[in-house]
Order: structure tokens, then C-alpha cells, then sequence
């Protein structure tokens, strides 16, 4: 039986709203059938697919249920010229999500997104905002900047089942995965990988958020050595960090839980984190009661114990 | 406003695939909604009313990188050509989804209710591109599939993706050179993740991880019910990054020498083991590492009734 929405009897629907399909590059195939994409397009059926992501954004309207669908492939972010343009997620409650064709794999996703610019990938500044199913591969060309940042409006930011892979890119400070810019609430990062090969910024920073989760997310430093996987800092407040996994292959992660300048007490939550051997500290530069641990351990190689508890934040 | 979309889908829902379904059947016909249609190699395959005969021929069919998926019907599915020649799947069109119909809840990764396998000395399908997501098919083999891998992958599948799978070799002719899934090259960013793989004697390793890159194994169980097996997962040479946890290594009334076997391994810190647990008579939980090559963290070997109720696993040699 079909309701008279057309969605089947019983079942919830997904959204409420438009979905917005945008193709990877000017030709693209939908249902086996070759079609053109183009900004001037609706975007509304995925026979008539948006060029640019960017273009989506501008169609979207606030709190509607809009969903933007990134068919897989390689999709720059940039205006209609081509012209290399972070793109802004300014829209609140909109979805932009990779299109999985399957369940997807969990380490990269076929849909990838990157800017050939020295500048962030993407900059969310509004609120409920969902990003998921997208590999944000970092071009050469961003020499210093995060692949996204989120600004003190982007409460209840939902990032998931996203790709950090920063390893094309010259190693700098400067860059960072998903930043955050001020005093967020209710943002949840889960379920997401991060590939570094060097000193680069951190994958996630979470300073000034409050009542936040980053969870169930591996870390992979391949060499090098990374000061901080995890960055937390002043006025991050009722922060869950939980259940991550920080791999050092032959590199050295310094800090993979970084507390400098946090302030607030027990602003930290650190629970069943797995860290590599190579973590020289793995929760560290907190002051006394600012972070909370829990079953957090480190590996261990042959000859020792088989994992160490971890106690220490300082 | 229009409830079904223009374009066709359902109002509410946002699609899961850009690309064309390709429906294969286990036999000659099949039954859909109470009626049986003919399949056919020279059906289109894009209905569940007019199914392909074989998935080779679903294969042929596909686009590279457009979504394209292949949905295996319930039943049997014997890798072939159009004739009924017994012959290795070529999954060797980038960005495809072969898949099993799972059931509504999901499927149940023990067994599923899609079978795959190959009357041949061969191997049932082998992977030689990048993105390809196989899931919820139970690899079956059959006594005339000899000494060989049931799936391998090359270096050029990167992101091969296989889940809810099942591997069963115990109805074929023990061999060491029979294996799950074996790579075959440097493939990166592969993931294996809930499958369940039945042995039952001196068989290869169930999955074959040498060479390979940033490379994820997790919630796996083993199950091996009699004999003894060298390995259930092998690393070696070149393999890198890897994170083997929360799978459940089970030898019953045999003996799995290795649940993750290092022999050749080169890489200093290359494979973490986390929250692994062998049973009783695992001899090793990880062994054939040398010194600082596995890193191993909470990972248990079981203990029996009145027993020490799981020992933390310490040893890598």
C-alpha cells in the first residue's frame, strides 16, 4: 500500500524536503544513460545534475529538509566559471551526503571532495548542518588551511562516516581536518577516518565547543611525527571522546589528545580510546580535573603487556 | 505536490544508488511476487522479472563508476558463462556493488541466503579494480574447487569493500593453498568487516592481508570446527596499517595454530590487534611477528568453565 505521499505505509520517510543531486564533473552517468551537468540545471532529478556543489548551497533553503547528493567521483568545490570557491554551508538544516551505492566503505568513500585552493574545503556557519559519506581529499594547492571549518553557529553539526586524507598535501600546521571556530554546541563527529603522514594540524579540533562527541574514529599517522590528533582548548566544556583509535605506524603522535588551554573542569571526557605504541603522551597538556579518563589503553609490542591502562594528562 | 518524485522514487526518500540495478537469478527461473519468469544471459538483467542467468554476464553489463549494482536473488549461483562453462567472476569494472538480497533486517551474516560458488578449479571471483563492494553472499565452495583462493584481489583493488559475507570451504578437499580471501598485491584502503568463515581443516588463510595498505578487519568470527589451521589471517611483507579488532577466533575441537599470523612481515608498528579473542585451544592469538611489527592491545584468549575467565594476550613471537 502507497500513501498518498507516494512512501509505503508504515515506513518513516528520510526527509521532507528537496534533494539536490550535483555530478562530479560535466558528463556523468545516471541509470547507465550519459547526461550533462550544469549549474543552470534544477538539480532536482539526477537526469539534470548541478555542475558544482557550490550551486547547491544556493539553492537550499533553511530548515526545509533539503538534502544536496554528491554522485560519486571527484567534485571540486567552485563557482559556475570553475573558479576554485570554498564552499559555503551557510544554510541551516540542510544534508549534504555522498551517494554510498552500497553501504560504502568505511576507510574512503567513493565520493570525494577537495578544493584546488588555499582555502578551506568547506566552512559551515549555521545550524544543523549534516555532512556524511564524503572523502575530503586535501589538495597541493591548500597550503594552510583546514579541509573544513565550523563556526560558533554550527550547533548540532552532525559530521559522519566522512574520509580526512591530508597526505597530498605539504605538510603544514596550518592544516587542519575539521576545525572548529568558536563555541559550537552539540556537535557530533563519528565514524570517521583520518589519514596523516606528517606534522600537520589536528584532525579534530573541538576547542570552545560544548556538549559535544567525537567518536568511533581511527586515526592513521603513516610517518612523521603529528603533535595532535585531538585538540581541545578554552572553554571546551562536556566533551565526549570515546571509543577513537590513534594508529602511529612509524611516525610518532605527540599529543593525540591535546588539552592546551583548556580551562574548564572535568570539560573532558576520555573513554575505551585505543592509542599507539609511538603516542608519546597519549592524553596530555590537561591541568589536573580538567579531563576525566576512562579505559583508555595502549598498545603494547611483543614482550609487553598486551595493553597498558592510561592514567597520566600532563 | 507530486508523491511519487518526478524522477520516479519514492517521496521521502533519498535514493541509495545513482546507477542500474542488475537482477541475476540462482537457475533457469525464478520466482517473483508468486510468479516465475525464464532468466536469461540475454535478458537486460533490469528487472527482477527478466533476470540474467549468471553474474559473469551481470559483470559484462556494468558501467565503471556509475553505481551500477548487481543483486543476487536468493538461491545457488554457480559462476559461469552464458553456455554454462564454469568460469571466474571478473570483477573488473570499478565503482560496482554486488550484492546478495539481504532481508529485511539486514541479513544474517552467519549465512546468507545468496550462494555463490564455482564448479572449477578457480577462483570464484576475482577482483581486479578499485571501489567494489560485495556483500551478504555466501561463498560456498564445492569439492571440484581445488587449491585455489576463493576471492583474491589484486593491487589495483583499492577500496574493495566485502561484508555480511560468508566463507565455507568444509565441503571441499582440504588444501593449505585453498584460502578466503587472498590479496594478491598492494591494494589500499580495503576493508573486510562482519563475515563469518568456516574451516575444517588444514586450509589457507581466510584472509590474506600481505601487502596490503591501510587495511581494516573487524567483527569477524571464525569458526573452526575440527583439524588444525596454520592461520586465520595472514599479513607479510609490505602490509602496513592495519587494524585487526573485535573479531572472535572459535577452534572447537580443533586447533588454529595463528589467529593472525605475521611470518614475512616487515614493517615496523604495521598491524594493530585490538580486543581480538581466540578460544581455548588457539595456540597463538598472534604469532610469527618479530619485535615492535604487531601492537597488541586488550586481546583475549578464552578460558573454560572454572578456568581464569580470559587471559590477556601478550605475545607477538
Amino acid at each position: 500500500m502507497i500513501t498518498k505521499y507516494g512512501s509505503f505505509i508504515g515506513s518513516i520517510p528520510s526527509v521532507v524536503g528537496r534533494v539536490f543531486w550535483v555530478a562530479p564533473a560535466l558528463s556523468y552517468t545516471v541509470d547507465g544513460k550519459a547526461y550533462e551537468s550544469s549549474d543552470n540545471n534544477d538539480g532536482l532529478s539526477p537526469d539534470k545534475a548541478l555542475r558544482y556543489v557550490n550551486r547547491a548551497w544556493a539553492l537550499v533553503t533553511a530548515n526545509q529538509g533539503d538534502v544536496i547528493v554528491l554522485l560519486p567521483g571527484t567534485h571540486s568545490a567552485a563557482i559556475t566559471s570553475g573558479t576554485a570557491t570554498s564552499i559555503a554551508a551557510n544554510i541551516a538544516g540542510v544534508t549534504m551526503m555522498g551517494l554510498n551505492c552500497g553501504k560504502g566503505n568505511p576507510y574512503r568513500k567513493r565520493t570525494v571532495l577537495t578544493v584546488a585552493a588555499a582555502d578551506e574545503t568547506v566552512n559551515v556557519t549555521a545550524a544543523d548542518i549534516e555532512i556524511a559519506n564524503i572523502t575530503f581529499l586535501g589538495d597541493v594547492l591548500n597550503v594552510g588551511s583546514a579541509l573544513l571549518n565550523f563556526s560558533s553557529a554550527a550547533h548540532r553539526l552532525h559530521i559522519h562516516d566522512c574520509t580526512v586524507d591530508v597526505t597530498a598535501q605539504t605538510a603544514n600546521t596550518g592544516i587542519l581536518g575539521f576545525d572548529a571556530l568558536g563555541a559550537a554546541a552539540n556537535v557530533l563527529i563519528e565514524n570517521c577516518v583520518f589519514h596523516v603522514d606528517d606534522a600537520f594540524g589536528a584532525m579534530v579540533d573541538l576547542t570552545a565547543t560544548t556538549a559535544s562527541v567525537l567518536q568511533d574514529c581511527i586515526f592513521s599517522l603513516n610517518t612523521g611525527t603529528l603533535a595532535a590528533a585531538v585538540t581541545t582548548g578554552a572553554g571546551t566544556a562536556q566533551c565526549y571522546i570515546r571509543r577513537n583509535q590513534f594508529n602511529c605506524g612509524s611516525g610518532t603522535m605527540t599529543a593525540p589528545i591535546d588539552g592546551t588551554g583548556a580551562d574548564a573542569v572535568n570539560g573532558v571526557f576520555a573513554s575505551m580510546n585505543l592509542f599507539g605504541v609511538n603516542s608519546t603522551v597519549t592524553v596530555d597538556n590537561y591541568d589536573a580535573a580538567e579531563a576525566v579518563l576512562s579505559m583508555n589503553y595502549i598498545f603494547t609490542i611483543g614482550g609487553g603487556t598486551g595493553g597498558t591502562l592510561t592514567t597520566v594528562i600532563t | 505536490m507530486s508523491f511519487l518524485t518526478k524522477f520516479g522514487s519514492l517521496w521521502g526518500a533519498v535514493p541509495q544508488t545513482c546507477g542500474r540495478v542488475f537482477w541475476v537469478a540462482a537457475g533457469d527461473s525464478f520466482t517473483v511476487e508468486g510468479k516465475a519468469y525464464p532468466a536469461s544471459d540475454g535478458n537486460d538483467g533490469l528487472s527482477p522479472e527478466r533476470p540474467l542467468r549468471h553474474a559473469n554476464r551481470a559483470w559484462a553489463l556494468c558501467t565503471a563508476n556509475a553505481g551500477d549494482i548487481i543483486m543476487l536473488l536468493p538461491g545457488t549461483h554457480t559462476a559461469a558463462i552464458a553456455d554454462g562453462t564454469a568460469t571466474s567472476i571478473a570483477a573488473n569494472v570499478a565503482g560496482v556493488t554486488m550484492m546478495g538480497l539481504p532481508s529485511i533486517s539486514g541479513g544474517n551474516m552467519l549465512r546468507n541466503r545468496a550462494l555463490l560458488n564455482i564448479a572449477a578449479a578457480d577462483e570464484t571471483v576475482n577482483v581486479t579494480a578499485a571501489d567494489i563492494e560485495i556483500a551478504h553472499i555466501s561463498f560456498v565452495g564445492v569439492a571440484s574447487q581445488t587449491a585455489i583462493a576463493t576471492l583474491n584481489y589484486s593491487a589495483a583493488a583499492n577500496r574493495l569493500y566485502i561484508h555480511d559475507c560468508l566463507v565455507d570451504v568444509t565441503a571441499q578437499t582440504i588444501s593449505t593453498s585453498i584460502l578466503g580471501f587472498d590479496a594478491t598485491g598492494a591494494a589500499q584502503h580495503c576493508v573486510f568487516e562482519r563475515c563469518h568463515f568456516i574451516t575444517d581443516g588444514a586450509f589457507g588463510a581466510m584472509i590474506d592481508l600481505t601487502a596490503t595498505l591501510d587495511t581494516l578487519v573487524q567483527d569477524c568470527v571464525f569458526t573452526h570446527t575440527t583439524g588444525t589451521l596454520a592461520s586465520a589471517i595472514t599479513c607479510g611483507a609490505a602490509t602496513d596499517r592495519t587494524t585487526i579488532r573485535r573479531n572472535t577466533f572459535n577452534d572447537s575441537a580443533g586447533t588454529i595454530s595463528s589467529g593472525v599470523n605475521g611470518t614475512g612481515a616487515t614493517i615496523a608498528g604495521g598491524c594493530l590487534l585490538s580486543y581480538n579473542y581466540g578460544g581455548v585451544t588457539v595456540t597463538a592469538l598472534a604469532s610469527g611477528w618479530t619485535s615492535g611489527e604487531a601492537e597488541l592491545c586488550n586481546n583475549y584468549d578464552g578460558g573454560v568453565g572454572a578456568g581464569d575467565g580470559g587471559v590477556l594476550y601478550a605475545a607477538t613471537a
